[in-house]
């Protein structure tokens, strides 16, 4: 029996670590959204009165008495959350004309604001930048992207985008995606909101940059209705709600194993499976689906009912000795006091139709 | 400082009317009984916290000019007996309906000498916190902070003249 566990395995976790990138993603996603839907609170501008009122009485005479009325009024808090519409990464080809990820952008403050909507492309770390990109604005009212006559709205990048308190816009970011890519690769983009107000008082407009002013700043009569502008908690730069990572990745390869006895050889010419019998296996492995993978090694623990031929395991066609050291061309043997067949593939392309990169691995073993 | 202004006056209207108000009173005084004169006055701050010296979170309370959603307001009335009389013991009741956009802080209502109790619909019914209840998807059930709209003081003492008292409450900006 092939040991498709272990090889299956050894492909999990490399693809877990090239997956970690994408499971942080959809951790920020998830964590957005409650923040999503979360009322704004008392519009800016408005007035709280408090007047109490008191009854008395004095020889038995009852009397009422007001006090004055307080009143405090509704500062304008600024605040704005961006989520990814898409949990996980967009898979993609390499190269891609358009790809596109869609965000949401609340405006989670208690006013009427602009919010300066920019692109980032050029957040990656260790993964590519597409090529180029552009923000357009769900105005057409269906869903996805649509350009052209009847579509969404280009945005011009860092213009302003006004929403009132609670309200939302999706936002399209349409990228290009560069060819040559190699398998796994990511990228993460972003969708920058930032208040107009903020941006105005501050000149600055990342919200991570030092010099942001942090929660709790004011600006006098900034607000609505002359109010005093207050810089919102959700700007605060180390808060990852403010931005969301969708990313791109090429498409994970699959790895196909496929393992047959072919022929059964007995000692009187027939093919009755019995002690002494001799049985020839072939072993198929192919990269499916889409991208290479490097390092590969197959591994066959034979069970004791089958005792391996020595010098009768080929690969591609060509017969390899017996022995395990990795000596020139010599990339695979068998070692007896494991019992186990162990093939180096080295780097596997990915399979066409024509069965070019197929591995073909067979050997034979005798029933004891 | 904190935001206060006397409605429906302005302080020249108040000279004269106060005046008016004394010219009577000397004319009148022989046939009037004691003047029954309480005062009220509201005032609001807005209660921060602030880590002191040595890390603890302190609470503070500061002007509440400047309010955004989720502040905590703290009120105090304070009531004064300006007059020559006793006001009676046990006829002190102090109303105040929260302000809107406001729910009410658990537990915050306080006054010394004062039963509090509580409305759920703006002031028809007042009940201790445990008698109230609301209806909530058709069911009855016990009320909760949140579901206050108005807030009770019966002031058990007499309040004689020139003393003073107050009462305090809490509310969350909404």
């Amino acid at each position: 029996m092939a040991d498709v566990e272990n090889m299956a395995e050894s492909i999990a976790s490399s693809t877990k670590r090239r997956m970690a990138g994408v499971c942080f993603l959809l951790l920020t996603a998830l964590l957005l959204n409650p923040v999503c839907s979360e009322a704004s609170g008392t519009a800016a501008g408005t007035l709280i009165p408090n007047t109490a009122s008191m009854q008395f009485a004095i020889d038995g005479l009852s009397k009422n008495v007001r006090s004055n009325t307080t009143e405090s009024r509704v500062d304008e808090v600024l605040d704005v959350v961006v989520a990814a519409e898409q949990a996980e990464a967009v898979a993609i080809d390499s190269p891609m004309e358009t790809a596109v990820v869609s965000f949401l952008a609340t405006n989670t403050g208690n006013g009427v604001e602009g919010y300066r909507l920019f692109l980032d492309l050029n957040i990656n770390e260790g993964g590519f930048d597409p090529s180029s990109g552009g923000l357009w604005l769900e105005t057409n009212g269906v869903p996805g992207l649509q350009t052209g006559a009847g579509g969404d709205s280009v945005h011009v990048d860092g213009a302003v985008v006004n929403l009132i308190a609670d309200q939302n816009i999706t936002v399209h970011a349409a990228v290009v995606i560069p060819g040559a890519l190699a398998a796994y690769a990511e990228s993460l983009i972003r969708l920058r909101a930032v208040s107009a107000t903020i941006n105005a008082a501050s000149g600055v407009n990342d919200p991570d940059a030092a010099e942001f002013p942090p929660p709790g700043s004011t600006f006098t009569a900034a607000g609505d209705g002359g109010t005093y502008a207050v810089v919102g908690s959700t700007h605060q730069a180390e808060q990852p709600v403010f931005f969301a990572f969708p990313g791109f990745r090429i498409d994970a390869p699959t790895v196909a194993l496929d393992k047959v006895a072919v022929a059964v050889r007995a000692a009187d010419g027939t093919d009755a499976v019995r002690p002494g019998s001799i049985v020839d296996y072939r072993m198929r492995v192919e990269v499916r689906d889409a991208g290479s993978l490097s390092g590969m090694r197959l591994k066959d623990l034979l069970p004791p009912e089958l005792e391996y031929i020595a010098g009768s395991l080929a690969i591609n066609g060509t017969v390899e000795d017996d022995d395990l050291e990795p000596l020139g061309t010599d990339v695979g043997g068998y070692d007896p006091h494991t019992a186990t067949l162990d093939v180096g593939l080295g780097d596997v392309a990915l399979a066409d139709a024509a069965g070019t990169a197929v591995h073909v691995v067979t050997f034979s073993a005798t029933i004891r | 400082m904190h935001r206060i202004r006397t409605t429906g006056t302005d302080s020249s209207m108040k000279m004269a009317r106060t005046t008016i108000a004394r010219l009577l009173w000397i004319g009148l005084f022989a046939a009037m009984p004691a003047a029954a004169n309480v005062e009220m006055t509201t005032t609001v701050q807005k209660v921060i916290l602030q880590e002191d010296a040595k890390g603890n979170s302190v609470r503070k309370l500061v002007s509440a000019d400047q309010v955004v959603p989720g502040d905590t307001l703290h009120y105090v009335i304070s009531f004064s007996n300006k007059g020559s009389s006793s006001v009676d013991s046990g006829s002190i009741v102090i109303t105040n309906p929260l302000p809107p956009d406001t729910v009410y802080l658990e537990g915050t209502a306080a006054g010394s000498g004062t039963e509090v109790s509580y409305s759920v619909d703006s002031g028809g019914m007042f009940g201790r916190p445990e008698e109230l209840t609301v209806l909530r998807e058709g069911e009855r059930v016990p009320a909760q902070a949140a579901d206050y709209t108005t807030i009770r003081w019966a002031f058990k003492p007499a309040l004689e003249a020139g003393k003073t008292g107050d009462v305090s409450f809490s509310v969350r900006l909404k």
